[in-house]
């Protein structure tokens, strides 16, 4: 978790030296949730490019300078078991929640009821894929080996995300990475319309707090353009392309 | 963690008990899971249960009492789960069926009879096919491995595979059937039949007696067309060849057999006197005489074929009415309780899986797909001498019977 009040508080005091502009705080909000999306949205292909190292043996065994753990353990925030729900007019399986929405499903685990009860690994494939599964007799799925694969459904006015699982399991639980809710700083206006930091109301960054440098470089980056500062955009860019340099070398 | 998890009175008893302290639910912890339909008794399908229920207020031998009715009790996970908590203090046994009935019921009607707990003697000496998965999946997939990444439908595919590929050649043969032979001299194959290992017929004293094939000396034909005058087969009114009965079926069921394999003579109680007159004698029973009988023939036992187009093992004649052995080899994958692979060729399964992935996968060097090969064959050597059951001190002995001059 970051501190949004400190991350705003740092960045008007950068833009603020030498009077080169101001960013009020419906501004600083909407490129704090880009930001933030922007961080979080690149764990992944880090993740990818990080694991080479696993996948070729050369990864260190230390016990905090692992950055593949390391990344890892940023998603860890964001990392739900979620309770799809089963609905019986598509024969699906559904998780609808417009205020914590996927980002990934991960695990899959089918609970089949019985004699013992089984919570089973559900293989994840292809639509093309679990049709050729399911039609081959030594790989078709079975309680033990259940198979599924993901579609989606219309609901209200958007499409969710659905899963058809073979065979039909008495309850579903993924393991899911979710977004991040968007970071809000709140206030209210004092005695001389001054804006005053609202604590209670205020919604912090849920990335995590190694990130608060990427985060504030970040937001300057894009408060350089909007105060159209090349300066600061170059700084920005230019402090943010080390970190990233640094980490991932 | 240790692998055996059952207390010695469930091994070997199929008992576990309790004693309520007020609760509902009491979690059954043996080998095999409950199978449960009903606790009401009046409901045929109460029989189907693998286990009884038995309460006794002291616990002394003798005091035990059949605990049944409907809603009386419920099964949930391997959790044997009361309606009304029994009152606490009072003992609580599951009794998994037996053959001898198990110690607690007091009357026949009362006892436990079935199999469930022979079913589970000596399963030790097996691991079952769905932890051979899961064992691969933890031990050789994941980053930094061979096989980085695997579909568990490949690694369930190719451990099938290897299990049936095994059963063919490796593991022990554990089914047979016995059965009488009909006077209709054909018996039906049984349904997880793959191929035979041997027939023999048994007699009173229990010794088996080998059968051999009749593939050489007669055959059961595919298609017994009916013929027209001018020997072309005949259609019905769908267009469809007409089939008859075969005449070769039916010779050889009426052929004596002593016919064939040359101990005729004994039906001859003339012989001696005759013996200079058969050199003249014309007849089926002139078979093999003249270049000397095949000794693949010359077998009293009896014969038996495999009638494809009936799925009927056939036998001989001479082998009516009585009791034979069929030793087969199935597939390992016919029922659930077959999925399952001896310990001492456990690390053959996982070298044949393995190879068998890794030689399937684009772009893997065939210096690796080679070492892994050998690997699966120096494996698969391994678990063949092992299950090949070579005990020293047997050898010794058969050997001694070999020979006057091989002694210790």
């Amino acid at each position: 978790m970051v501190d949004i009040n400190t991350v705003y508080t740092t960045v008007l005091y950068i833009l603020n030296k030498e009077q080169r502009g101001y960013i009020p705080p419906a501004e600083f909000n909407s490129l704090a949730t880009q930001v933030q999306k922007e961080i979080f949205n690149s764990y992944f292909p880090d993740g990818n490019q990080l694991n080479r190292a696993n996948q070729q043996n050369i990864q260190n065994d230390t016990e905090f300078f692992n950055m593949f753990k390391d990344n890892a353990f940023k998603i860890s925030y964001f990392e739900q078991d979620v309770d799809f729900v089963y609905s019986a007019v598509d024969d699906i399986w559904t998780y609808n929640n417009p205020s914590r929405s996927l980002y990934r499903t991960g695990e899959i685990i089918s609970t089949y009821d019985g004699n013992p009860t089984l919570n089973s690994v559900t293989e994840f494939a292809s639509k093309k894929e679990f049709t050729e599964i399911t039609n081959s007799k030594l790989t078709s799925p079975t309680t033990q080996y259940p198979l599924c694969y993901i579609t989606n459904v219309l609901s209200a006015s958007f499409y969710i995300v659905a899963l058809k699982i073979s065979p039909q399991p008495d309850s579903v639980k993924v393991n899911c990475v979710v977004n991040p809710r968007n970071p809000s700083w709140a206030f209210t206006t004092g005695t001389l319309g001054q804006y005053l930091y609202d604590f209670n109301n205020s919604v912090m960054f849920e990335i995590d707090s190694s990130e608060q440098t990427n985060l504030i470089t970040g937001i300057l980056k894009y408060a350089g353009v909007i105060i159209r500062d090349p300066e600061i955009i170059q700084a920005a860019t230019q402090e943010a392309a080390k970190v990233q340099q640094n980490e991932k070398a | 963690m240790a692998h055996i998890t059952e207390t010695n009175a469930q091994y070997y008893q199929g008992a576990q008990g309790f004693q309520s302290t007020g609760g509902t639910d009491y979690p059954a912890t043996f080998n095999q899971d409950l199978v449960y339909f009903t606790s009401d008794p009046t409901v045929n399908t109460y029989a189907l249960n693998n286990f009884k229920v038995y309460s006794s207020a002291t616990g002394l031998p003798g005091t035990y009492v059949e605990t049944n009715g409907a809603g009386v009790f419920d099964v949930e996970n391997n959790v044997l789960k009361f309606g009304v908590a029994p009152p606490v203090g009072t003992f609580i046994v599951i009794q998994l069926k037996k053959l001898d009935g198990g110690i607690y019921g007091a009357t026949e009607a009362e006892k436990a009879f079935g199999d469930t707990v022979e079913d589970n003697y000596g399963g030790y000496q097996y691991v079952k096919l769905n932890d051979i998965v899961n064992n691969f999946m933890v031990g050789y997939v994941g980053d930094g491995k061979i096989i980085q990444t695997c579909k568990k439908s490949d690694v369930v595919f190719f451990a099938k595979r290897s299990l049936q590929e095994f059963s063919y050649d490796t593991l022990k043969s554990i089914k047979s059937q016995e059965l009488t032979v009909p006077a209709s001299l054909s018996l039906v194959i049984p349904q997880d039949y793959v191929n035979y290992v041997n027939v023999s017929w048994i007699d009173a004293l229990g010794v088996k007696h080998p059968l051999y094939p009749n593939n050489n000396i007669t055959t059961n034909p595919y298609y017994n067309l009916v013929q027209g005058d001018d020997g072309v087969p005949t259609q019905d009114t769908f267009g469809q060849d007409i089939e008859g009965t075969s005449l070769t079926e039916e010779r050889w069921r009426n052929a004596n057999q002593k016919l064939i394999n040359g101990t005729w003579y004994a039906d001859f109680d003339w012989f001696g006197y005759a013996n200079s007159d058969l050199w003249s004698l014309n007849g089926p029973w002139n078979w093999g005489r003249l270049y000397g009988i095949d000794p693949q023939y010359s077998n009293s036992n009896g014969f038996f074929g495999i009638n494809e187009r009936t799925g009927h093992f056939t036998f001989s004649s001479n082998l009516v009415d009585r009791l034979v052995v069929i030793e087969y080899i199935s597939d390992g994958l016919a029922y659930d309780l077959d999925t399952k692979v001896p310990k001492l060729a456990e690390d053959a399964m996982y070298k044949s899986m393995l190879y068998n992935i890794v030689s399937v996968r684009a772009g893997q060097p065939e210096g690796v797909v080679q070492r892994y090969k050998k690997d699966r064959y120096a494996a698969l050597r391994n678990a063949k001498i092992r299950l090949s059951n070579i005990k020293l001190e047997e050898i010794t002995q058969v050997m001694r019977g070999k020979s006057k001059w091989i002694k210790h």
